[in-house]
């Protein structure tokens, strides 16, 4: 017996009860339980009509949406539509990745949902760094999966051939160490501050052509980010190969994860990179939110990479 | 702020040919109205008796409230502009058949009637207009200068008629009215504004063009007065305000007039209106130039709002006491020099948070019906009195008194409303927070259904969602039988946090079966709960784990003192290898769970030469059992994330001895700086007075600008969550200093932005972007401070709205900031709120700067000055930039500095030590610091 059927009960209290058990249900993995307790304090409950478009693609992303019931389809241009049913979390990568909406999202039949408003969602995950953290985890293990299921390459790009000539000779010095990181995609929307300190925490190592930056499971706890020179990744099953040149993390976004834990790096050519503890990373997360924000944008739209990629990859 | 020339008109780019086209506009206007009353006052009063007066006034009133409904949906249908351009023709015209007709006591009505109809609907349509054109931030600064126009023509117009009447008649005044009127059409033609349905898509686009104030409402506009004022209470007060003020000022009108015909001969009258005219205009002028835009700016709207009344109120009291004719001329003078000036800016601006959507219905029906019946009821009382002999200056006078004291009681009570009004405009789209959930027993029944699901996520969510509603018991123990394990856990520590037993039969079954060891070691703890003793008795480890969670579960039903030499125990800590640091991080694990201060002993001896992990637990146990001893040890730990909620709430439990060790930290200098950096908010945690008082004090103390970013957050919370009290002036000081430091930023910034180099080199990119971070920070810490100061207002959807692209939500929002802060009072507070309005202003960088010069007399006048000043500033990495950005320009004095700099600061070194370096290899000469 489903709670809907419990008749003179009244509709809006039997509404809170289904939208918040399936939003605890549903959305706890993408973000963490805490959401929870946010979507049922903030979120404002919305009834979508047929045929009504919830947000369309390019529009300004303002919300997200924990849905209760109801069918959508998902379109965007040169993209097969996308049929959701019951969805739980709708919106939240875009929010995250600080972008407008990737897709038109439009109501099949009729559509209730939960509306969070993104200055909640993201005030409330500044609140809770811990939601943060266990976020990055849940986002970055999902891209891995992606990745997994995308040999032979792992639906990396693949990396340019350093330039000839384009040697830092000297180690490093601050400028250009910031200069590299937001030269990287998942820091490119960080605020300067944040990246100083970050620079500041890089160590940085050198290796020749063949030699190894770290074997398997050497990554724990780190990850890598490339400033000169390629670095080759290799996972061994499913067997994947992936080369990564500058401004480019060691094995990808999944590396601020515990994904690089399961490869073995080796230059490529002579190659500089950055190395970073992960709690040290995180520290500066907390206290740089919008680090925070950048990161959370840049494995979101890796994320949705990804995602298109294995779309593409099973359509062919 | 110094004071400067921008003080008389503070335009803003784009601004100027809009605002002087309705100068110009407002002043032929006015001043053709002034050439029509003139003459009007003489035709009258030379050919009728001041008593009938009164009959006119009640003529006058009936006639505008008949046009008031026409004139509003005519300015409406034909667009603000057009409807003026019309009345401004038929003006004209209508003024030139007057004149040409015979004169007598009838034309001499009519042209009073005509008058006093003219200068209600052109005056209502220019307004109105004049309210499409500008946002109300810009009509703070604009209205008055605009205003300025209307005085001019004023003078123009008396002064003109002085100047002719010794050579013509007054009637002839009437053509002057009419060409004057004919010139303002032209003028207005030029001026001709978009289609009411096409807006203006740019900043000020069109030759009277820019953003309408916001268009969106979350209601359809009224329909009908009562309408109105239900779903705008405000429009209420200002029909009060309206309605008081129109009374007032016609009493004194009367009392001048009465007093003219009474003292000046017939034919001497036109004259002596045109003088006394000019008078008061020039009056006006110097206080529509010199004194409302500054007062408004100094005082606010609300406020000003006081001045005419008791200026009004000040001169009927003098007539009332010598009944001089003085007396009244100074009675007419506050009516004649405020009412076009000061009264008529602060009655715009006090009708501009009014949706624009009911505006246009607002306006017409409180400045045209409204008003004229009113004129109309006090033209019956002044009859009234006149007939029955009781017009005397004197009896006049107090009537007049008695309005004006009204009045400003009413401008006195108009701030609330106004801030609500102001509030309202900004709290569009705001989401409704839901009550907690109530689960009446069918609802809980559904729930309890749901966990029948195969899908553990389903299963979890129903429990959550059970015990967060206080139906913990609810949960049915055969969910102990699920396949998943995070099920069994998740339902074990549910049913065992309340008082059932219903489960243990449950639990022995499940020992009895195959199962992990997670689930062995729940249900150990489950029954360890219960006091099962039997039963755990009975149990056989199989792992150190269990071991360890054995030896707890028993020890604890053992007389107290032995734990440590307990031997179960004394087995666990004796294990060696990967088996003694699983056994002991059991047994830390075991004792978090009991959360037994007994074990204290035990988490002490489990830490001697323990791992990481283990160190991690044991502090999760500390936490747990709460014992005053580990307070110091807890304070170490706040920095490890991890352990840091566990410990933020132990500390809490232990209370005020650990809310004392917290602040003894913060205010350590030899506390770790990653630990004081998350003392602040485990401290609001503790939710009370003190805490509050503490980190209001360590806001204006702590030496680290993070840590204080950290209290002011902390405070924030505190404030919000816990209602405290917050010592409003220490915040608002605060905020004072950040607003200092933000134009301080942007004055360091702004040569840089300039400098056509910077943004060539990267060195030069980072700048700018960290000082772009330091500008922006420096005003969100503000506004946070600023909430935290009035914590009832939504100052965050004003801060949101400041930094929209929107025009009219800025608008607003500043509105709403000007309103709130009106009450200022002292030197202090008039700067704070002088700052704050600067900052918020669209002004360009450096036109803040150069205003705020009292805060940045240093300001740098070019990037080398600017790098200079960088070179000393507290943040390292700024200064560290700045050695860079001067590298790469070669700006040697820059860098020759920077090495004075550095021997004075050595905290400098760590970072510009390496930039210092560069430079030196560049020169090839030694490190620096070799």
């Amino acid at each position: 017996m489903s709670i809907a059927e419990y008749g003179p009960d009244s509709l809006s209290r039997r509404r809170r009860v289904e939208r918040e058990l399936l939003v605890r249900a549903r959305l706890a993995h993408l973000a963490g339980p805490g959401i929870a307790p946010l979507v049922a304090s903030v979120g404002e409950e919305i009834v979508v009509e047929p045929g009504a478009v919830l947000y369309r693609q390019g529009e300004p992303a303002h919300h997200l949406y924990a849905f209760v019931s109801g069918e959508l389809e998902l379109t965007a241009t040169g993209r097969t539509p996308l049929i959701l049913a019951s969805q739980s979390g709708l919106g939240a990568l875009d929010i995250l990745a600080a972008l407008p909406r990737s897709f038109t999202a439009t109501a099949l039949g009729p559509v209730r949902a939960t509306r969070v408003t993104a200055d909640a969602y993201l005030d409330f995950l500044e609140e809770h760094f811990e939601l943060v953290v266990s976020a990055l985890a849940g986002v970055t293990d999902d891209i891995h999966q992606h990745s997994l299921a995308l040999p032979p390459d792992g639906g990396f790009p693949l990396a340019a051939a350093p330039p000839a000539g384009d040697w830092p000779l000297a180690p490093l010095n601050l400028v250009q160490k910031i200069g590299l990181l937001r030269d990287s995609g998942v820091f490119r929307t960080a605020n300067v501050q944040a990246l100083v300190r970050l620079a500041r925490l890089a160590r940085e190592i050198r290796v020749d052509e063949g030699e190894t930056v770290f074997l398997r499971g050497e990554a724990a706890g780190k990850f890598f980010l490339v400033a000169a020179g390629l670095v080759e990744a290799v996972h061994e099953a499913p067997a994947l190969v992936a080369t990564f040149g500058r401004g480019d993390l060691v094995c990808g976004y999944g590396a601020l994860g515990a994904a690089d834990d399961q490869y073995v790096a080796t230059a490529r050519s002579r190659t500089v990179v950055l190395s970073f503890e992960e709690e040290d990373f995180f520290d500066v997360m907390e206290e740089h939110f919008e680090l925070t924000r950048s990161v959370l944008a840049g494995i979101a739209t890796e994320h949705n990479r990804l995602f298109l990629e294995r779309e593409k990859r099973t359509r062919a | 702020m110094i004071p400067g020339p921008r003080s008389l008109v503070d335009l803003r780019k784009g601004e100027a040919r809009p605002a002087l086209r309705a100068f110009v506009l407002l002043a032929l206007l006015i001043g053709g109205h002034t050439l029509l009353e003139t003459a009007r006052d003489a035709i009258f009063l030379a050919r009728l008796p001041a008593s009938r007066l009164a009959l006119v006034y009640g003529v006058v009133a009936l006639v505008a409230l008949v046009v008031s409904g026409p004139n509003a949906r005519f300015a409406r249908r034909f667009g603000e502009g057009r409807a003026l351009v019309t009345t401004l023709i038929l003006a004209a015209t209508g003024t030139v058949l007057l004149y040409l007709q015979p004169s007598g006591p009838v034309i001499a009505i009519a042209v009073y009637v005509w008058s006093a109809f003219l200068g209600t609907v052109m005056v209502v349509q220019f307004w109105l207009f004049a309210a499409r054109v500008f946002t109300s931030s810009q009509g703070a600064r604009l209205f008055g200068p605009i205003a300025a126009g209307g005085v001019i023509g004023a003078i123009a117009g008396a002064g003109g008629a002085a100047v002719v009447l010794p050579f013509v008649p007054v009637r002839a005044l009437l053509l002057g009215a009419a060409g004057a009127f004919v010139a303002c059409a032209l003028v207005a033609i030029t001026l001709e504004p978009a289609p009411p349905a096409q807006r203006p898509t740019g900043p000020l686009a069109g030759p009277f063009g820019g953003e309408p104030l916001p268009a969106s409402s979350p209601s359809p506009p009224p329909r009908r007065m009562l309408a109105l004022f239900r779903e705008y209470p405000y429009v209420g007060w200002l029909a009060a305000l309206t309605a008081l003020s129109t009374a007032a000022v016609l009493g004194a009108d009367y009392l001048f007039k009465a007093d003219a015909a009474r003292r000046v001969a017939p034919e001497e009258l036109g004259a002596y209106f045109a003088r006394a005219y000019t008078i008061l205009n020039v009056v006006a002028l110097v206080v529509t130039l010199l004194v409302t835009g500054p007062l408004i700016r100094r005082w606010g709207v609300a406020r000003v709002l006081l001045v005419m009344p008791l200026l009004l109120l000040g001169g009927a009291v003098l007539v009332i006491v010598t009944g001089a004719p003085m007396a009244v001329l100074l009675t007419k003078g506050a009516d004649g020099a405020l009412r076009h000036s000061m009264h008529r800016v602060t009655s715009e601006l006090l009708g501009l948070p009014i949706p624009s959507e009911a505006r246009p219905r607002t306006k017409p029906v409180l400045d045209g019906a409204l008003a004229r019946a009113v004129q109309a009821a006090m033209a019956l009382v002044i009859f009234a009195l006149a007939v029955t002999g009781h017009a005397s200056p004197r009896e006049i006078a107090c009537l007049v008194a008695g309005l004006a004291l009204a009045w400003a009681l009413v401008a006195l009570a108009i701030r609330r409303p106004h801030l609500d009004i102001c509030r309202r405009a900004l709290a569009k789209g705001s989401l409704d927070v839901e009550r907690p959930l109530a689960l009446d027993a069918r609802l809980v029944r559904a729930v309890v259904d749901t966990m029948s699901s195969a899908d553990p996520a389903d299963v979890l969510a129903a429990m959550d969602l059970l015990v967060e509603n206080g139906h913990a018991r609810s949960i049915p123990s055969r969910v102990l039988h699920h396949p998943s394990d995070e099920v069994r856990f998740h339902a074990l520590a549910q049913m065992t946090s309340g008082r059932r037993a219903d489960w243990v039969p449950e639990v022995e079954l499940l020992l009895r079966k195959p199962a992990s060891e997670g689930v062995r070691v729940a249900a150990i703890r489950a029954l360890s709960s219960v006091r099962a003793l039997p039963t755990l008795a009975g149990l056989r480890a199989e792992s150190p784990v269990e071991q360890a969670h054995l030896a707890v579960a028993l020890t604890s039903a053992e007389p107290p003192g032995g734990e440590l030499s307990s031997p179960r125990i004394q087995e666990v800590l004796g294990l060696a290898g990967e088996d003694g640091s699983a056994g002991r991080a059991a047994l830390l694990d075991a004792i978090r769970d009991s959360g037994d201060r007994r074990f204290s002993g035990v988490i002490e001896a489990a830490l001697a030469g323990a791992s990481a992990p283990v160190v991690e637990r044991a502090v999760l146990a500390m936490a747990a059992v709460r014992d005053p001893r580990f307070t110091a040890t807890l304070v170490r730990h706040l920095h490890v994330r991890s352990t840091r909620a566990a410990v933020r709430d132990a500390l809490v439990g232990l209370g005020e001895p650990a809310q004392a060790a917290l602040e003894q930290a913060l205010r350590a200098e030899d506390t770790a700086p990653a630990v004081r950096l998350h003392i602040p908010r485990t401290l609001s945690r503790f939710g009370n007075q003190r805490a509050a008082d503490f980190l209001t004090e360590q806001l204006a103390l702590d030496p680290s600008r993070l840590v204080r970013y950290k209290v002011l957050r902390g405070l924030g919370r505190l404030v919000v969550d816990k209602g405290v009290r917050v010592d409003r002036e220490a915040i608002l000081a605060q905020m004072h200093s950040h607003l200092i430091e933000h134009v301080q930023a942007l004055a360091r910034w702004a040569p840089l932005d300039r400098h056509p180099a910077t943004r060539e080199h990267l060195s030069g990119q980072l700048l700018l972007g960290l000082l772009e971070d330091k500008v922006r920070q420096s005003l969100e810490r503000g506004f946070r401070l600023l909430h935290i100061a009035y914590r009832d207002e939504d100052i965050r959807a004003v801060y949101l709205s400041l930094r929209s692209s929107d025009r009219g939500a800025r608008s607003s929002a500043m509105d709403f900031l000007d309103a709130l802060t009106s009450d200022a009072r002292g030197e202090v507070a008039h700067a704070r709120r002088d700052l704050l309005k600067l900052v918020i202003d669209d002004l360009p960088a450096q036109e803040k700067v150069e205003r705020a010069a009292l805060y940045v007399p240093d300001a740098p006048a070019d990037n080398e000055s600017a790098l200079v000043l960088l070179l000393r500033d507290r943040d390292a990495s700024v200064a560290a930039l700045a050695v860079y950005h001067a590298l790469d320009l070669g700006l040697s004095r820059v860098v020759e500095q920077a090495l004075a700099v550095e021997r004075e600061s050595p905290s400098l070194r760590d970072l510009t030590r390496e930039a210092l370096n560069d430079a030196a290899a560049r020169r090839g000469s030694p490190d620096v610091d070799r």
